[in-house]
């Protein structure tokens, strides 16, 4: 006979709030999916592309040829050293890069796999996670570019190439912080989907991509620094460009700071609205 | 094939409800046109300021699922019986974790595997090979594991040609056949299969049945399932569970069950869909000669007894099978050729060989191979008792004749 009471003698127990305590074991596991959901994006995205692999450094030479015209034609190239403007840009181009495709794919992923988010249960934080996987391939190739291009012009980076990983992980902490904002927004007003893009149109132009932080006045820096990416694009720059002035300590924690304030309230926020996905989406 | 009735169940659910909240303010469409995107992007002005002024919304309570208590044991068939929205597929989801109750607790002695996530993440580009790996992935695999089974699920599957072909250039019985191969190639304790063999053609239906029957025996799985299908119930359940408005209103034998599930059903909800296809309805009907008068519908034990056959409009000559089954057991088979033309059948049997009860007839219509159409939903054949003929226990009536004779005095060699 049945009798309530307290669950005895089964192995998992399925109650209100049992998933929520189970977190990071559950994502542990299903770390296999990690991987094969990463893979499905990548080869998709390269397949029936004649380019293949080119198309990721596309955007970047684009962006830089823009910004040379367009400061060239002004007439005022902001130089580090003796290095030529376009390299300038293009170092800011990689960070960006990263950031921006994570938070694109970020914003869309649960939306995108709807049909999996309805019908298969598997800790949703897997989706943004996986999203910022399509950024670090362009970032690799990007960046393999540049140290080509830097010892071909003789101007070979230093022992700072190993601080690379640290800014990295900068723009990929602020990436996926905003990639859990925005695409858990997007479950329930699928209007955040439309507005990542302007958002990122917008962030391109205010962060220090066309042009050097220390363009900013002095006292209002450490606030221009509350934009992540000033810190993580002034990272590159001083990583990979030599000579360039000191590293702003200032402006880095403040940039690391919103970084892991963005993590840490899209993380709270994603759990909180992820149990309901599955209906709402 | 009966559990053991001592060991602890492999899965039970103990007073579990589930509520849903509907946001009547909220209820715009998913997806939208461009035409529409660009007058809500004009708008959304507006829409803003109107939604910082306090919210006038209303929102209504429904309980999918209210106290649900049940037990299913180790290597028991079990099959989940109601209309549509009676919350089948709520309590699907809630064992496979996609939903959590509301109130209640679901114990699990094992791992669950959905058959109702059948080619759930196919992805159109990526080959049949890639998505073997990212549908185990998705199921819950891990990479070793699919690679193990790798070449199990292709043979059964049957697409070993087209491998290395994007899934986009597979044919969609192809698609279903990887689909189900992979799912049923896990080691998962507990299936969940939610109408998912009605989709294929008729022979892979019946590999899907065979398959899963073979996983019960040999494996000693467990499986709860979902059909509207009510012989595929008879066939695979051992004990069905009727559900009604989110509670359960019957546990039981399959029969039994279907029984009580049509009974309640008394104008069978009809797939409005069928009502266009090419085998539209069933009616039997008695011929009666006393008073009482002939009624369709009314089927008498051992009354001379007309099945007719309302068809839709086909292409080709068919063969139209008639078939009786009663918990399972499949009690008779009929089929006749019909020609293209014909818009009506009839089978008559003189005498009705079936005892007071209820049965489930399902038919079909077929040429060579394919299934041109069938009975959807089985209709149940409530079959009444007539003075005339008296029948015992079993499904059968028939007029028998007996002799009894004095003590023998038949002459000794």
């Amino acid at each position: 006979m049945m009798q309530a009471g307290a669950p005895t003698g089964f192995e998992t127990v399925l109650a209100p709030g049992a998933q929520r305590r189970g977190y990071w074991r559950a994502l542990l596991a299903h770390r296999s999916l990690f991987y094969h959901l990463a893979a499905r994006d990548l080869r998709v995205r390269y397949k029936q592309t004649l380019l293949g692999l080119a198309w990721g450094l596309f955007r970047p030479l684009l962006s830089t040829g823009a910004f040379t015209l367009v400061f060239g034609m002004l007439g005022g190239f902001p130089t580090i050293g003796q290095t030529a403007y376009p390299i300038v840009v293009f170092c800011a181009t990689l960070p960006w890069q990263l950031f921006a495709t994570g938070v694109l794919h970020g914003s869309v992923s649960l939306t995108m796999n709807a049909s999996l988010v309805t019908r298969v249960y598997f800790p949703r934080l897997l989706l943004p996670l996986s999203a910022l996987i399509n950024g670090l391939v362009d970032f690799a190739v990007g960046l393999v570019l540049l140290l080509i291009v830097l010892i071909l012009v003789g101007q070979p980076p230093t022992w700072r190439l190993v601080t690379i990983p640290a800014f990295a992980l900068l723009a990929l902490t602020f990436s996926l912080g905003l990639g859990l904002w925005l695409s858990a927004l997007n479950v329930r007003y699928r209007d955040f989907g439309y507005l990542a893009p302007f958002l990122l149109q917008l962030g391109f132009f205010l962060s220090p991509v066309g042009f050097l932080s220390t363009t900013v006045p002095e006292h209002w820096r450490v606030a221009y620094g509350l934009n992540p990416m000033v810190g993580a694009i002034d990272g590159f720059r001083w990583a990979l460009l030599d000579p360039s002035g000191p590293l702003d300590l200032g402006v880095l924690a403040a940039s690391v700071a919103v970084a892991i304030v963005t993590l840490v309230s899209g993380l709270a926020y994603f759990r909180r609205a992820e149990l309901s996905f599955a209906d709402r989406i | 094939m009966s559990p053991s009735s001592t060991a602890s169940p492999i899965l039970r659910f103990e007073s579990v409800s589930k509520r849903y909240v509907i946001d009547r303010s909220r209820s715009r469409p998913a997806h939208s046109d461009l035409g529409q995107r660009l007058l809500d992007l004009a708008a959304r002005p507006l829409r803003a300021l109107r939604r910082a002024e306090p919210p006038t919304r209303w929102r209504e309570e429904v309980w999918a699922l209210k106290d649900v208590t049940f037990e299913v044991q180790r290597g028991e068939v079990f099959a989940l019986v109601g209309g549509n929205g009676a919350g089948k597929s709520t309590l699907l989801k809630l064992l496979s974790r996609i939903a959590e109750p509301t109130a209640g607790w679901i114990g699990l002695n094992g791992r669950v595997t959905s058959l109702l996530e059948v080619g759930t993440g196919f992805h159109p580009e990526l080959t049949g090979r890639e998505n073997v790996f990212l549908n185990g992935a998705i199921l819950g695999m891990s990479t070793a594991e699919i690679r193990a089974r790798f070449d199990r699920i292709v043979e059964f599957s049957g697409v070993e040609r087209y491998l290395d072909t994007p899934v986009k250039r597979y044919s969609s019985g192809m698609y279903v056949r990887l689909a189900f191969a992979i799912a049923s190639h896990l080691d998962h304790e507990i299936m969940v299969v939610d109408e998912v063999l009605s989709v294929g053609d008729a022979a892979f239906r019946d590999k899907c049945m065979t398959r899963i029957e073979a996983l019960v025996r040999d494996e000693g799985r467990t499986v709860l399932f979902v059909s509207h299908d009510l012989a595929q119930v008879s066939r695979l359940a051992h004990r069905a569970l009727l559900i009604e408005q989110g509670q359960v209103k019957l546990i039981g034998p399959p029969a039994t069950v279907i029984g009580r599930y049509l009974e309640g059903t008394p104008s069978p909800q009809r797939d409005p869909t069928a009502e266009r296809g090419p085998l539209r309805d069933l009616v039997a009907t008695s011929q009666r000669t006393d008073a009482a008068g002939t009624r369709p519908g009314d089927v008498r034990t051992g009354a001379p007894t007309t099945f007719d056959f309302e068809l839709g409009p086909r292409d080709r000559d068919a063969v139209l099978e008639l078939r009786l089954d009663l918990g399972g057991l499949r009690l008779l088979t009929l089929q006749a050729p019909v020609p293209a033309a014909a818009t009506h059948a009839r089978c008559a049997i003189d005498a009705l060989p079936l005892a007071p009860g209820t049965y489930l007839a399902t038919a079909s219509l077929r040429a060579g191979d394919q299934e041109l159409g069938r009975l959807d939903p089985a209709r149940a054949i409530l079959v009444t008792a007539d003075d005339a003929w008296s029948s015992g226990e079993g499904p059968l009536a028939v007029r028998a004749r007996w002799d009894s004779r004095p003590p023998s005095v038949a002459p000794e060699p």
